[in-house]
């Protein structure tokens, strides 16, 4: 009986950057998803940060804070669009306003989808997994 | 270890460390909702106000998210209901003073 080559392959824990200007939440996102065993976590504080981390580090997901001073998330998205090397991210976008202005900017992005803040850290690893889909390596 | 699998008092222990950070927080706010605050001192109390809208629910403090979305609302929309923001903001920090709930 042959085995599939997958299932021989080692585990690999997916690599998700973590991109928003408060530390309370960079904390908060880690320590939940560091919790399960299926993520690693990087972080930046700023979307300039972010932008730099995505180009070098290749995560396997971007969870994106909408608001945030300087860069903010949607123009970061859209320059993660606009890269050969990164526009194929899944990008989740966090946001704490149900704003018209947001809806409508966030509608011409092509996200795996958005996560409203606050959110629950319990559900957090299941609700990221569940948008970003099945690791295809 | 709570029921979730996350550690509360890992929890506890990033909530304690950013104590300084929500306290300065809610003093913007308390800055920004007096009747005589300039629009920059409003501006900074919305975006306050905001950041802890969207935070401290993940944290466990429900009311808290509720008290300062109505804040940002407040402080963003004119004249309207402006007299009860002292009020709210007073709240607010009672709330998040009593230490975290999650």
């Amino acid at each position: 009986m042959s085995v599939p080559i997958e299932a021989l392959a080692p585990f690999r824990p997916r690599l998700v950057l973590v991109v928003d200007d408060s530390s309370l939440i960079r904390e908060a996102v880690t320590l939940a998803l560091s919790t399960n065993d299926g993520w690693e976590v990087l972080t930046a504080s700023s979307g300039e940060e972010g932008l730099a981390l995505a180009g070098t580090e290749l995560p396997d997901a971007i969870l994106l804070d909408v608001m945030m001073p300087g860069l903010d998330g949607i123009v970061v998205a859209e320059r993660l669009a606009a890269s050969p090397a990164t526009r194929g991210i899944p990008l989740v976008m966090l946001t704490a306003a149900d704003r018209p202005e947001d809806r409508e900017r966030l509608s011409g992005l092509a996200v795996a989808g958005v996560i409203a803040k606050p959110f629950q850290l319990a559900a957090l690893s299941g609700q990221l997994a569940a948008l970003i889909g099945p690791e295809l390596s | 270890m709570s029921s979730s699998g996350i550690p509360a008092s890992a929890l506890d222990a990033i909530w304690a460390r950013h104590h300084d950070v929500v306290l300065a927080r809610l003093d913007a706010i308390d800055s920004g909702t007096r009747p005589d605050a300039t629009v920059e001192m409003r501006t900074a109390a919305a975006g306050a106000a905001h950041q802890l809208a969207g935070t401290v629910g993940t944290f466990g403090f429900t009311q808290g998210t509720e008290l300062a979305q109505q804040i940002e609302e407040g402080l963003r929309a004119s004249n309207a209901g402006q007299a009860r923001l002292p009020a709210l903001a007073k709240l607010l920090r009672r709330e998040l003073e009593r230490g975290p709930a999650a």
